[in-house]
């Protein structure tokens, strides 16, 4: 004779499984911690263009704002995260005659003349230049920064650790 | 008949978990928009200062020579492809204040560089003779630095040819900096200025 289907068994609700989320939210905060002190501390002041290469350097100056132009191997550009103008093109650069470049000369002048209106001209220019920009360019760059007034240059550099 | 006391006193309070599903919720959001917003390369920024016209208000001893007579050491470093130049006293012979380092390994030797510069900056400048204040025409604060015996004992020319990339003039810059004596970090040629290829 067969036994009777166990009542017992087939009746026992099952059990509900939940999902421990404790132990995620300790990770969780460790890492929003974590992300949080490297955003105070690195300033965001300044941030690196994706059209360029920067240069490494043992340098150890932070980062302050300033007025920020891009040196790329295209020109000089603007500071802008998208789509960039260029403020100085390749035939511009590569003209010998150009000791001083015009388009980045009449743009820094009227960024001069605007901060001047509001008392906040300190001459200071922050240069963002590729690593492979050739010497020739970076001294055309110098020049025109210096005819325009602006005489305190900070290079951004990535810190290389000694 | 008195009463059984009731099993309800008896039971363990059952514990009361928070729902941390919406806190869940926010820290997925936000790690995510920290994440892309994170510098995960530390950026510092490297100062060069063109020449300025600097003017000196107070020197020390009255026995010290008026500034015409100082000597300049005149340091260049010339960067080509193939070599890099050093010259101190404008010398263009070959020999002790002229000299080439060749590129090793398809590189240029910072190294040897360096350890030129720490000679140059201890057997020609040596220790500094005084302070001088100094009046910085940018900030218009009065500063003290520190006077050798050369009115250019800080400072190094660095010029290059015009093919050169940015990350070896850096390079160079760097190499001139500082230097590691013992525990201290010494300036070696921290005041650079770049100029044409000569």
């Amino acid at each position: 004779m067969a036994f009777a289907p166990s009542k017992g068994k087939k009746n026992r609700r099952k059990e509900e499984g939940t999902l421990s989320l404790n132990s995620m939210m300790d990770m969780m905060t460790i890492i929003l911690l974590f992300l949080l002190k490297s955003m105070s501390t690195s300033g965001g002041l300044i941030k690196p263009s994706p059209f360029l290469d920067l240069p490494y350097s043992i340098q150890e100056k932070m980062p302050k704002k300033a007025l920020a132009i891009l040196v790329s191997t295209r020109g000089v550009l603007e500071d802008m995260e998208v789509d960039p103008r260029i403020i100085s093109d390749q035939n511009e650069m590569t003209n010998p005659d150009n000791v001083v470049l015009p388009g980045l000369e009449k743009y820094l002048v009227e960024n001069k003349d605007l901060r001047d209106r509001i008392g906040q001209f300190r001459g200071e220019i922050t240069i963002q230049c590729d690593k492979n920009v050739t010497y020739d360019w970076l001294l055309k760059v110098i020049n025109t920064c210096g005819q325009a007034e602006y005489v305190t240059i900070d290079f951004v550099v990535i810190k290389e650790k000694t | 008949m008195a009463f059984k006391p009731s099993d309800k006193k008896k039971r363990a309070p059952e514990s009361i978990e928070p729902n941390i599903t919406p806190i869940m919720n926010l820290m997925v959001v936000l790690i995510p928009m920290l994440l892309s917003a994170a510098r995960l390369t530390e950026l510092s920024l490297l100062e060069y200062l063109p020449p300025a016209e600097t003017s000196t208000t107070g020197s020390g001893a009255s026995s010290e020579p008026p500034e015409e007579s100082i000597e300049k050491l005149n340091l260049l470093i010339n960067i080509q492809p193939e070599n890099i130049q050093v010259s101190i006293y404008q010398s263009v012979d070959l020999g002790p204040n002229f000299f080439e380092i060749p590129i090793k390994s398809d590189a240029h030797d910072w190294e040897t560089l360096k350890d030129s510069l720490i000679l140059i900056k201890q057997r020609e400048v040596g220790e500094p003779v005084g302070t001088l204040s100094v009046m910085d025409e940018r900030s218009g604060e009065m500063k003290t630095i520190p006077k050798y015996r050369f009115s250019d004992g800080e400072e190094v020319s660095i010029a290059a040819d015009g093919g050169i990339p940015f990350q070896t003039i850096i390079r160079a810059m760097d190499a001139c900096k500082y230097y590691v004596d013992g525990k201290a970090m010494k300036p070696l040629f921290p005041i650079t200025l770049l100029k044409q290829f000569q």
